[in-house]
């Protein structure tokens, strides 16, 4: 017990470097407010109008002092502090009053926006990021705050290093554990609930063909809108599709004799897609890798190159289902890439270079 | 017990507190691959998992406006209740109808009954009809009725076999789930 609770307490709190922590606040606060926010605030804009009636509220947007929805002034003043906030956190000045309120805003935009069936998933992994930021040991490093302590310190005459201030000293690593495991957790969940829902069968290539060749692109129009059986008009008026078993039991059927189980989400298949989906063995080996990679997700956590190499294939992961069903998780993959351990890499790579076969003349040409 | 084990293992107050808040960050996901659910920003990440194979049948809800004044039936659009095909779809699913798996992350109503299910449906509808007649979907009193059906889609997404579920009336504020009963 004792053994098992000290390897839990190395996983977490063995001290590192905070670089992997500063890296992800810039770049993922920087992206949050140029890439994410002006999409967002019009979703939350676009949510404050829908009939209050259909609110299917959460804990999240119960728990925040926010009100919901906010009044047309008040959305403007909550946009321009968001965007100044995720400024603030971005380049480190007064670093964590501005991730917390910053990571607040983002759970209240998630929360607001996923208010009526829809959950955005792609918001989901970015909001735990930034809380996380906002109290984790490191994340404050390379900020505008540690420059105006070093000029402070600089001014009463001792005058350490600004590398070494801006770096900060090494802290104890849960905060980038947490991230990691999050990670882990969530690629599980999604192989695990292709097992749950979907059986080992889902690995027969059937399901990602339906969704490769647009089998939810068009949508269920309503019987008297023959104009809107348009690529995405399902997002103005008609419904999504719904799937059952086949051989439901009555009694499990009782509401309507079919037997809904689930919707099934609406993909835009690129040509990419439609090319891939034309070759059955490879839908199978892209269905099978699927499962697989993220069933395999927890192997990120056993050391640096499998972390390395689990992050960097799920970019890979993330960049396929956009450039095959036009569904962007970029926020993921600026978390994934934030999350790998650049500096180590780049030692690695200097120091393992010349052992291989292949880049040995090229190790030797680059020595002094 | 807490204190003894703490000098045991030297932890520190601030590894502590930073094992709360990890605890209250992780345990919601981790219950996620548990038992299934989607609530902002935890999930248990159900998307395209349900098995779509050539014979899985696909259905779609349609709700039919019933005037009262004869005139003829008109389905009721997403965009009429102000919202679109995809949320009223999943809303609708998760938050009114239930799904008939016990595991399901879009909403399942645990040891739901006729009853349970059609005091939801009549919940459902008054707030519809209330939008409807809001938005100028409806006029006031126009409506007399809304009729609940489940589509069987055909190739093409042509509509099949439909089932009506029930039908809520306007003036006594209730749904009745027609289907019980049936074959």
């Amino acid at each position: 017990m004792t053994s098992a609770l000290r390897a839990l307490r190395r996983f977490w709190f063995s001290i590192e470097s905070p670089r992997t922590l500063a890296l992800t606040r810039i770049v993922l606060c920087a992206y949050a407010t140029v890439a994410m926010l002006p999409h967002d605030l019009g979703r939350l804009r676009s949510a404050g109008r829908r009939p209050m009636e259909f609110l299917d509220s959460s804990p999240v947007l119960d728990l925040l002092p926010i009100p919901f929805p906010l009044p047309e002034p008040m959305l403007a003043g909550f946009g321009y502090l968001m965007i100044g906030l995720g400024l603030l956190a971005a380049i480190g000045l007064f670093t964590r009053p501005a991730l917390l309120l910053f990571a607040a805003g983002y759970w209240y935009i998630g929360a607001a926006i996923s208010a009526w069936g829809y959950v955005t998933h792609s918001r989901a992994l970015p909001a735990h990021v930034l809380l996380i930021l906002a109290v984790a040991p490191g994340a404050t490093a390379w900020s505008v705050d540690r420059l105006v302590a070093w000029a402070w310190r600089r001014r009463r005459g001792a005058v350490p290093p600004m590398r070494e201030v801006l770096a900060g000293p090494a802290v104890p690593r849960w905060g980038t554990q947490l991230i990691l495991v999050l990670i882990a957790t969530v690629m599980l969940s999604a192989g695990l609930s292709k097992l749950r829902h979907g059986g080992l069968r889902w690995a027969d290539g059937q399901t990602l063909g339906f969704y490769l060749t647009g089998g939810t692109t068009w949508t269920v129009a309503p019987v008297d809108a023959g104009a809107d059986t348009a690529v995405r008009s399902v997002w103005r008026a008609g419904y999504s599709q719904l799937s059952g078993p086949s051989d439901a039991a009555p009694a499990a059927a009782w509401k309507d004799g079919f037997g809904i189980e689930s919707y099934l989400l609406r993909a835009t298949p690129t040509r990419l897609a439609r090319a891939i989906a034309r070759h059955r063995w490879l839908v199978v080996v892209l269905s099978v890798s699927a499962m697989l990679f993220e069933l395999s997700a927890p192997v990120l956590l056993l050391g640096p190159w499998p972390r390395t190499f689990y992050l960097l294939g799920a970019v890979g992961f993330f960049l396929g289902i956009k450039f095959t069903m036009r569904i962007s998780f970029a926020a993921w993959i600026v978390v994934c890439l934030c999350a790998v351990d650049w500096v180590w890499l780049a030692e690695q790579l200097r120091s393992g270079l010349p052992r291989w076969p292949l880049c040995r003349p090229v190790a030797r040409a680059a020595q002094p | 017990m807490v204190s003894s084990l703490q000098r045991r293992l030297r932890v520190r107050w601030s590894e502590l507190l930073a094992g709360v808040f990890i605890a209250a960050v992780l345990l919601p996901q981790l219950a996620a691959l548990v038992v299934p659910y989607e609530e902002f920003p935890y999930t248990s990440a159900p998307m395209f998992a349900h098995y779509v194979g050539p014979d899985t049948p696909r259905y779609r809800f349609r709700f039919v406006a019933e005037r009262g004044d004869g005139s003829a039936e008109r389905e009721i659009r997403a965009t009429d209740l102000g919202l679109n095909g995809v949320e009223l779809s999943r809303y609708f699913l998760g938050s009114i109808y239930g799904s008939m798996d016990p595991l399901s992350p879009f909403g399942h109503h645990g040891g739901d009954t006729p009853e349970a299910f059609e005091a939801r449906l009549s919940t459902f509808f008054r707030d519809a009809t209330t939008v409807l007649e809001r938005r100028g979907g409806a006029a006031p009193g126009q409506l007399s009725g809304i009729r609940l059906e489940v589509v069987r889609l055909e190739g093409g997404n042509r509509d099949g076999e439909v089932h009506v579920v029930g039908r809520y009336d306007v003036a006594s504020h209730h749904f009745t789930h027609t289907w019980r009963g049936q074959p």
